[in-house]
């Protein structure tokens, strides 16, 4: 019953007993259980029928949700090998598709890999559906809905070519550079479209009289948006491209989705009058800790601030303000009565618990953030009849976790994609304790993970208590850097450590609990997000 | 606390979409220069729901009308600028030699807080640009500097007539030519990139005009049902470039032409005479008033720099007596920015006329008024004080003209836009939630400068960025 095993599991009926059940926002069943049955939900309640040959998980205290649902990223998508952008284009006015990034033809079901790391990093937070699409620059590709885990690359795909994807990525040096290019080609190949559409149908009818129509790979990517059977997705991360796509959609007329959006509460009357759907960003901006200690030291100086000072807390006070509003995006939208997904594609995966509760503490329920998780992208990726809620008929796709979704200590223990289990033992070893003593000393050979990959390396500590010394190299870039704030609380161990990148020098902080021979802890990046972070002392 | 505050928030961003409609105000008891019908003193002006409704003394406000005194006060039609890039978040499609079908209306950025600081020297209109690179360039667009909204498509001008960039000389031969070797490498070359282009333009309207008739022919004879040996015509490729290309020749979109040199100026209004094209603009032109009896004859107009030249080869043979010469000769001409810098002092530039030719003061205002808006094809809106135009005014404290003028009030569409007694410092419609906040200091920077200007955007000539 475990798939990481690579065996074929002894039985497909699974049973969770007496668990907190939430099988719809709103919705809560206690001390309830849900009966799973070869993929689908077979019974779901307080008092249910199960057969012997179930596998029972005896679930109690821990809270059940259907799997969350993402509506734009690119989990499971391989990197395209390029050739290599070499040189001076020799017509840069009229380049290759590829190079112009104009590919609506490529279809990301070409390019998906199920052993993908992200894959499993969504799935162990509670994703198990995600609307996915081609690594490509402006005119992507065709996107499609899979599901966080499967047998092979290709069962991932609950629905192929779902989509059109669109992002306002320029091509390097050649047409369309620049949005004003991207605007135009996008008016140009949409009408273009229509046409050879039409000349197809004529010809098909008729031949006679008239040229053949000549296949066009780009163009034929148009039809099924233009006939309005498939929408086009917008990488809407900013107002300006939101509003490029509204704009396009007013002047073509095709069916819409923004994705990503982050500024939305400045777009809510275009939002309703186009009836675009929507999915928000989960990447939430960092609040200002307030400084409590430093107002008490100002309580009592009586030193008049300077202009500098004071223009500075005035920006301060407008950066704030200005943060707030973008965590409170999700909760404006609901009041206003719009209905959102989230789309991961720009967040770190260790923030996005937190994300969740920064959205509710700024106003969003419970219920409202459980529906854009769940029914509503569902709805908006129209899949409602097979997923979103936990209902008999439905696709088994849901998790088990030890807390409420939104709450920091959530542990998710079970995951059920497509009905097949997948279990996550909790880390016993990363429980901080003060009073323990551990040997920092030696070699720790270490693997961090991230959405853009595996990085390893080697943490070097020498010295004697007090006074530690240490190194830290990375796979990633080849470094190896001198560490410095090396401090042990107990078995926790805490250090910084510098990268220099092309774009400057970035303080990491790593801060990991050490049990025996093994660390494991967090990669803290600053603005980029927390990595998780496990390794193991060397011998000596 | 924090809920309340964000109510407060979405009251405040629900206040600013409102701001963009029309106002009404009455400016009370200024010296009105109308520009087209003489300065008249203690004047009042009574500005309805963004319309100039009446002009002259006692008048006054309906209820709920705000009155401003102006009494002292200069009160002139808000400046407008014929060359400009502000609020545009791409200047260049340098791909291409020839790229008509891109459009600047489509990559407004109503954020940008340098059409604030435009507001603040009495600058109202601005004729957002595409840029210098391309022999034949983007579709631009005329803005109002409704500064406040968040909506792009709100600071288009409505009714304002299509415009489009070309460009003549060493931007075009440098970029396509000397830096990725494709026509045109020369002058020669860019007068052949602009006739191929109307050749196109013109074969792509005869094909198009061949398939309107086959299309009638083929619903005439479904209407009386003669089609049964009849296949429906099949449209020709559909093409942006060319369609618009057809268009310009058809008069339908006005070209302003960034040109300097008098050979290149005369060569377009050849072509322009070949094909039929009527009215043309010419930017900077620094060498126009070599040319001015053809360009008055042809009925070509001028917007120029008040003096700066020497930046480039093709600019050296230039005169601060430049838009005198044009205006004495008959040339309607404007004086323009290009520059998010230069726009501020827009008044200034226009005074530099009457050091460098004598102009009088009616000749100076006009070249920042009613000229340039004859440019754009928006003087039946703009340009002047008169009962029915729109309600853009810039009040100045002293004459505009003077060295002692200050900016007071900037009205667009009679609403305050700038009011020198209001102008907090931080004047940013949106802030960025991330990032850190540098404190004030005080930078003298050269060479890697990123003004808004002509060659924005254009790759690979960083050693020539400006102009």
């Amino acid at each position: 019953m475990w798939a990481q095993e690579g065996l074929k599991p002894v039985t497909r009926t699974f049973a969770i007993r007496n668990a907190n059940i939430i099988p719809a926002p709103g919705k809560k069943i206690e001390k309830g259980s849900i009966l799973i049955k070869n993929g689908l939900i077979a019974a779901v309640g307080k008092d249910i029928k199960i057969p012997t040959n179930a596998h029972i998980i005896e679930a109690d205290s821990m809270f059940v949700y259907a799997g969350f649902i993402d509506g734009f990223s690119q989990m499971g998508v391989k990197e395209e090998k390029k050739e290599g952008d070499t040189g001076k284009p020799k017509n840069p006015g009229n380049p290759s598709n590829e190079q112009a990034g104009v590919q609506p033809e490529v279809s990301v079901s070409n390019l998906l890999d199920n052993k993908n790391a992200n894959l499993e990093t969504m799935r162990k937070l509670g994703f198990t559906t995600a609307h996915v699409f081609p690594k490509g620059r402006f005119l992507a590709g065709k996107g499609a809905l899979i599901l966080t885990a499967a047998e092979s690359s290709d069962k991932l795909i609950v629905k192929n070519e779902s989509s059109m994807c669109v992002q306002f990525i320029g091509a390097n040096n050649v047409y369309p550079a620049n949005q004003l290019g991207m605007m135009a080609k996008y008016k140009q190949l949409y009408r273009e479209a229509s046409f050879l559409k039409k000349h197809e149908e004529i010809f098909a009818q008729n031949g006679n009289g008239i040229n053949r129509p000549e296949r066009n790979r780009t163009l034929e990517a148009f039809y099924p948006v233009i006939d309005k059977k498939v929408p086009v997705f917008f990488k809407a991360d900013n107002l300006l491209d939101a509003q490029k796509a509204l704009e396009l959609q007013k002047e073509l007329g095709f069916p819409l989705v923004l994705a990503e959006l982050k500024e939305g509460w400045l777009l809510i009357d275009k939002l309703k009058a186009s009836k675009a759907g929507v999915f928000l960003s989960l990447s939430l901006p960092e609040e200002e800790k307030k400084d409590t200690t430093s107002v008490k030291k100002d309580s009592v100086s009586i030193k008049p601030k300077s202009l500098a000072e004071q223009e500075m807390e005035r920006l301060k006070k407008r950066k704030e303000e200005s943060v707030l509003r973008y965590i409170s995006q999700a909760s404006t939208l609901n009041k206003a009565g719009i209905k959102f997904g989230f789309s991961t594609l720009g967040a770190k995966t260790g923030d996005l618990r937190k994300n969740f509760k920064k959205m509710m503490d700024k106003g969003l329920s419970e219920e409202a953030l459980l529906a854009a998780l769940t029914t509503h992208p569902a709805e908006l990726l129209g899949v409602s009849n097979i997923m979103g809620t936990l209902e008999t008929g439905k696709m088994a796709n849901l998790f088990v976790a030890s807390a409420p979704f939104y709450d920091e200590k959530c542990n998710v223990k079970y995951v059920f994609v497509d009905g097949v289990l997948y279990e996550y033992k909790e880390n016993t070893n990363t429980k901080k304790d003060p009073n323990a003593k551990v040997n920092p000393l030696g070699t720790w050979k270490y693997v961090t993970d991230s959405p853009q990959g595996k990085n390893e390396g080697k943490i070097i500590i020498k010295g004697k208590e007090g006074s530690y010394t240490g190194t830290m190299s990375f796979s990633f870039n080849g470094q190896t850097s001198d560490i410095s704030d090396i401090k042990l609380d107990g078995n926790e161990l805490t250090f910084t450590v510098s990268i220099s990148t092309p774009d400057g020098s970035f303080p990491l902080k790593v801060s990991a609990t050490i049990n025996g021979d093994s660390i494991s802890g967090t990669l803290d990046t600053g603005r980029f997000g927390n990595l998780p972070l496990t390794g193991n002392k060397e011998p000596e | 606390m924090k809920i309340y505050i964000l109510f407060l928030l979405i009251l405040l961003d629900t206040a600013l979409f409102a701001q963009s409609q029309k106002g009404s105000i009455l400016l009370k008891g200024g010296n009105v220069l109308t520009i087209t019908k003489g300065n008249l003193e203690k004047t009042d002006v009574l500005i309805i729901d963004g319309i100039i409704k009446e002009i002259g003394t006692n008048l006054t406000a309906p209820s709920g009308v705000q009155v401003l005194d102006v009494t002292g006060e200069y009160v002139m039609p808000g400046i407008i600028d014929a060359h400009s890039h502000l609020a545009l978040e791409a200047i260049n499609e340098y791909t291409n030699p020839i790229t008509p079908e891109v459009w600047t209306g489509d990559v407004l950025n109503p954020l940008d807080v340098n059409m604030y600081r435009a507001l603040a020297g009495g600058v109202t209109i601005s004729h957002a640009m595409h840029g210098s690179a391309n022999a034949i360039g983007g579709q631009c667009v005329t803005i109002k500097h409704r500064y406040g909204t968040t909506n792009p498509k709100e600071l288009i001008m409505e009714g304002a007539p299509r415009t489009i960039k070309f460009a003549l000389g060493e931007n075009p031969t440098r970029v396509h030519g000397r830096d990725n070797n494709i026509l045109p490498k020369t002058r020669m070359g860019v007068e052949s990139v602009i006739r191929r282009a109307f050749e196109d333009g013109k074969a792509y309207q005869k094909k198009w005009d061949e398939y309107e008739k086959l299309k009638t022919a083929y619903e005439n004879a479904v209407k009386s049902k003669k089609s049964n040996n009849l296949t429906a015509p099949v449209p020709p490729k559909y093409d942006l470039r060319a369609s618009t290309l057809a268009d310009i020749l058809a008069g339908k979109i006005l070209i302003h032409c960034h040109s300097y040199r008098a050979d290149e100026i005369l060569m377009l209004m050849n072509i322009c005479k070949e094909y039929g094209i009527k009215k043309i603009c010419f930017q900077h032109a620094n060498e126009a008033f070599k040319v001015a009896p053809e360009l008055a004859a042809f009925g070509a107009t001028c917007s120029v720099f008040a003096d700066w030249w020497a930046y480039k080869f093709e600019v050296y043979y230039s005169t601060a007596y430049n838009a005198s010469i044009l205006t004495k000769n008959g040339v309607i001409t404007s004086i323009n920015s290009d520059s998010e810098e230069l726009i501020r002092h827009l008044y200034h530039e226009a005074a530099k006329t009457q050091k460098y030719g004598g102009l009088t003061d009616e000749e100076a205002l006009k070249l920042i008024t009613i000229n340039p808006a004859i440019q754009l094809g928006i003087d039946h809106r703009v340009g002047s004080i008169e009962v029915g135009k729109d309600g853009d005014i810039a009040v100045f404290h002293n004459h505009p003209l003077s060295i002692y003028t200050l900016p007071e009030y900037t009205i667009v569409d009679g609403i305050i836009r700038f009011d020198m007694r209001k102008d907090a410092d931080d004047q940013r419609i949106l802030v960025p939630a991330d990032g850190a906040i540098e404190p004030t200091s005080i930078i003298h920077q050269t060479g890697n400068q990123t003004h808004q200007n002509c060659m924005q955007n254009v790759e690979g000539t960083w050693w020539m960025k400006e102009w």
